[in-house]
């Protein structure tokens, strides 16, 4: 089978997937490809009109791999064997193409909190995740309150 | 340590049953097959008969446990609930489980398109992991 696609934006929240996919990804045989998805936006909307957001695409895409280099060093690079960074404007459209590009047996990702209002938000990029994708999607929760 | 296995008899059923019992039997966990029989409390007369459609359900659940692979521990629950993602969320709060199968929609393309409001209310709410599997 092919590998667990971990897709993360490098953000604490997204990390919490990463120690258990690896453990998941062991006791199954698996390994895990890491993959960042850029959403790539020409101009970033601010207050009071339009700016440029990313005037050097090549360099953030650079910091996002060393990144991700180090991140799939730590989780142990017998199971991390690949790191992926893509540029897309619709990011869980971007998810699914490298899924079946990559042949992935699993997409793994983490959910948002779930405190007040953000409890009743999946998360756009993995409610559309969930709907496009053609492997099965492992949703790894927040921690429980308390 | 158990993985539920929560089916509404699409067809890819069969296909998440023999993931979910491969994970099983690596993670040494019991498989539990779970369908919940929609009972809704407030319009009796729409409910037919439960008790016919909680036999056949056990039924077919039966039939699914005999279908995976051999050594697979498995058990068989069929619950009537009007609230179906909540009678699922319910199971799957109990301490001994550890991750939640299910489809991420049912039958129609209009229900994939909308992701299928129990699998979206279960993977909001659920307290564990949710593999989320493709209607085919």
């Amino acid at each position: 089978m092919g590998p667990i696609l971990l897709t993360t934006d490098l953000s604490e929240e997204s990390k919490r997937a990463f120690a258990p996919t690896v453990a998941l990804a062991r006791a199954l045989g698996l390994q895990v490809t890491l993959l960042v998805v850029i959403e790539n936006l020409p101009f970033e909307p601010v207050a009071g009109g339009l700016i440029a957001a990313y005037p050097d695409r090549a360099q953030l895409r650079a910091d996002y791999e060393a990144e991700l280099q180090r991140q799939a060093a730590a989780l142990g690079k017998d199971v991390c064997t690949k790191v992926v960074v893509a540029d897309a404007a619709d990011v869980a459209s971007a998810i699914c193409t490298h899924a079946e590009r990559e042949q992935a047996g699993y997409i793994a990702m983490a959910t948002h909190g779930r405190s007040g209002l953000r409890r009743l938000l999946l998360g756009s990029v993995a409610e559309n995740v969930l709907r496009r994708a053609h492997v099965p999607v492992i949703v790894f929760p927040p921690p429980m309150a308390g | 340590m158990s993985i539920v296995v929560a089916t509404d008899f699409s067809p890819a059923t069969a296909a998440m049953g023999a993931k979910a019992a491969r994970w099983a039997s690596r993670l040494g966990q019991e498989l539990v097959l779970l369908h919940v029989v929609h009972d809704p409390l407030l319009a009796p007369a729409l409910t037919g008969n439960v008790h016919a459609d909680v036999e056949e359900a056990q039924r077919r659940l039966r039939t699914l446990a005999t279908g995976l692979p051999p050594g697979t521990m498995s058990a068989v629950e069929v619950q009537a609930a009007d609230d179906v993602a909540e009678a699922i969320l319910a199971r799957v709060r109990r301490p001994e489980v550890r991750f939640l199968f299910l489809c991420s929609s049912s039958k129609s393309m209009l229900d994939r398109l909308r992701l299928g409001s129990i699998a979206a209310k279960v993977v909001r709410a659920a307290p564990v992991p949710v593999v989320c599997c493709p209607p085919s």
